[in-house]
């Protein structure tokens, strides 16, 4: 797989390899880029090493006794191999982290709050609560109350409400689609494309969810045992048999297919072929 | 009647002592999440240095207590540093053992610097009574009560208007998102274990002038477990319910029981009820329990 050299590509990673716990090699080389301003979708099964490949950019594989053995990851131009959460959020670029993840005993308005600690004062974070609250105006209604009593999807809403509080110019969203409603889900992800739209904030996505995921980015790329197996545009994604076959649930006519028809060598054999 | 009203008053101010004892304890869990065993050396080590800067270097107490604290905190942070920083993404098990093995060399270094003879701390309480309404008060404990008051209306200020203060709340809340948003574990770690440490110098102080300055302070370490396990390990407001709890238990068992049952019930009192809290509310009579949705 050949990394993509666009002029304004922000975000680049470039042959990837990350190792959990000194021996379990999760990425083999991963090459992916972002343009700037739009949104990517990183789509794969479980295990693929889509989380792994957000976390080597936002600086959170420590924490799992993880490391970038090898390759690169450049963000306008500055490696963020190594460097430290609070580093990589100064640097413009913050993770929601699946599963939500709110703080279950602050307030909404707290949660909100945290997420500006390393870039503003807290009475300059108040004035940005403001912004977020326009945009998700569910949260507004429940600013008194304990991040862990809201629903799943006010969850996921303050989630990336609270990344979005330190100004990030890359947002990273781990699973946003996780045990939603589909309501809920083409709610979330309208906000997502507006926020694209009126501010210009480039997205990086992990999904499962890969119609909805295919629906709102421009790109996309399908991980497959810690390497990209596919990538395109989300139209020619849409319209590749294997992606919709195995990602999107569809077969060639339409029909429903069953789990057992799966045969997973196949894909295997074409995409790396 | 009388006697009842009395003990229960005297426990209640026994009970400020024992939160601030307790509210190091919880300031370190809340914010660094670690379960310190070495709470009874930290106050020594602050008992220490409170008598050291007022009685030997003879600074006066307006300047010397808060030099004191100053001196505790760096100490905190220097703990925080070198023991447990390395330390961050080990299991609870792991930083239980380190708080015991930094409990072991506080204690060496406090008799080896400062040797085993008793120390006294200078008498800046007033030591009298105080009669109220046919009461009668230690004015010690008086004072310890009002000192306690001041340090829960400081680290309530910290905690709701401070970022610092927030950030600890995150980190005790989720480390792992905590760390997605920027906040450094490290600085929050620290900050707590420099609170931790300006308020084990009070601590010191307000117990060392009631028990003089040696070794048997730590001894304390140990009654600061029912204290906050009433309380719940996080709640600096429960550390003080807490500590008036386990002080009116102690000193109406003291006045009732003891006589019955022999001397020394008093001291065990307290452990008891911790069992009897932990079989009905494990998490604490004013913890929380986790929120969960179903």
């Amino acid at each position: 797989m050949s990394v993509r050299t666009d002029v304004d590509s922000v975000l680049a990673i470039d042959g990837l390899e990350v190792v959990y716990n000194r021996v379990a090699l999760v990425l083999k080389g991963v090459s992916l880029s972002v343009a700037r301003g739009s949104v990517v979708a990183l789509l794969g099964g479980n295990g693929a090493g889509k989380t792994t490949t957000l976390r080597a950019v936002s600086g959170l594989l420590a924490h799992e006794r993880g490391e970038v053995v090898s390759g690169s990851v450049s963000w306008m131009g500055e490696s963020l191999v190594r460097l430290s959460p609070d580093r990589t959020v100064k640097a413009g670029v913050v993770q929601v982290l699946e599963g939500r993840r709110v703080f279950e005993h602050l307030t909404v308005d707290e949660n909100l709050l945290s997420g500006a600690f390393t870039t503003k004062s807290l009475r300059q974070a108040r004035q940005a609560t403001s912004v977020v609250y326009d945009y998700f105006p569910r949260l507004a209604d429940r600013r008194r109350q304990h991040g862990g009593l809201l629903s799943g999807g006010e969850q996921q809403m303050l989630a990336i409400g609270r990344a979005l509080m330190s100004e990030p110019s890359l947002l990273l969203l781990d699973e946003p689609s996780l045990g939603l409603s589909p309501i809920m889900v083409s709610e979330i992800f309208e906000i997502i494309t507006r926020l694209n739209v009126d501010t210009g904030l480039t997205v990086l996505m992990v999904e499962q969810n890969a119609e909805a995921a295919l629906s709102i980015a421009h790109h996309g790329y399908v991980l497959e045992n810690g390497r990209v197996v596919l990538d395109g545009t989300s139209d020619e994604l849409r319209n590749n048999q294997d992606v919709s076959e195995f990602y999107l649930g569809l077969s060639g006519v339409g029909e429903r297919k069953s789990y057992r028809d799966v045969k997973t060598y196949r894909r295997r054999k074409r995409w790396l072929g | 009647m009388g006697e009842f009203v009395q003990l229960t008053a005297n426990g209640a101010l026994l009970g400020f002592m024992y939160a601030i004892l307790a509210m190091g304890f919880v300031l370190v869990f809340k914010g660094s999440g670690v379960i310190n065993f070495s709470q009874g050396e930290l106050v020594l080590l602050g008992a220490y240095v409170v008598s050291w800067v007022l009685a030997t270097l003879g600074v006066p107490f307006w300047l010397g207590i808060p030099l004191a604290a100053l001196v505790c905190a760096v100490a905190g942070v220097l703990i925080e540093r070198f023991a447990l920083r390395r330390l961050l993404n080990e299991s609870m098990l792991a930083l239980i053992m380190a708080t015991i093995a930094l409990g072991s060399i506080i204690r060496g270094l406090m008799s080896l610097i400062f040797g085993d003879r008793t120390r006294s701390m200078p008498e800046i309480l007033p030591t009298g009574t105080y009669e109220v309404l046919g009461l009668r008060f230690s004015a010690l404990m008086v004072w310890a009560a009002v000192i306690g008051l001041l340090l829960l209306g400081a680290l309530a200020w910290f905690f709701s208007k401070t970022k610092l203060g927030l950030a600890m709340q995150a980190v005790a809340d989720d480390r792992v998102a905590a760390q997605s948003l920027g906040m450094s574990l490290g600085v929050v770690n620290a900050t707590a274990w420099a609170i931790a440490g300006a308020v084990a110098a009070l601590a010191g102080f307000v117990w060392g002038s009631f028990l003089g300055v040696d070794g048997r302070l730590i001894a304390l370490g140990a009654l600061i477990f029912p204290v906050v396990i009433l309380g719940g390990l996080e709640s600096i407001p429960g550390a003080v319910i807490g500590g008036i709890v386990v002080g009116i238990v102690e000193s109406l068992s003291a006045g009732y029981l003891d006589d019955v049952v022999g001397g020394g019930f008093s001291t065990v009192a307290p452990l008891l009820l911790l069992l009897v809290v932990l079989l009905v509310r494990p998490y604490g009579l004013f913890g929380r329990p986790e929120i969960e949705r179903v």
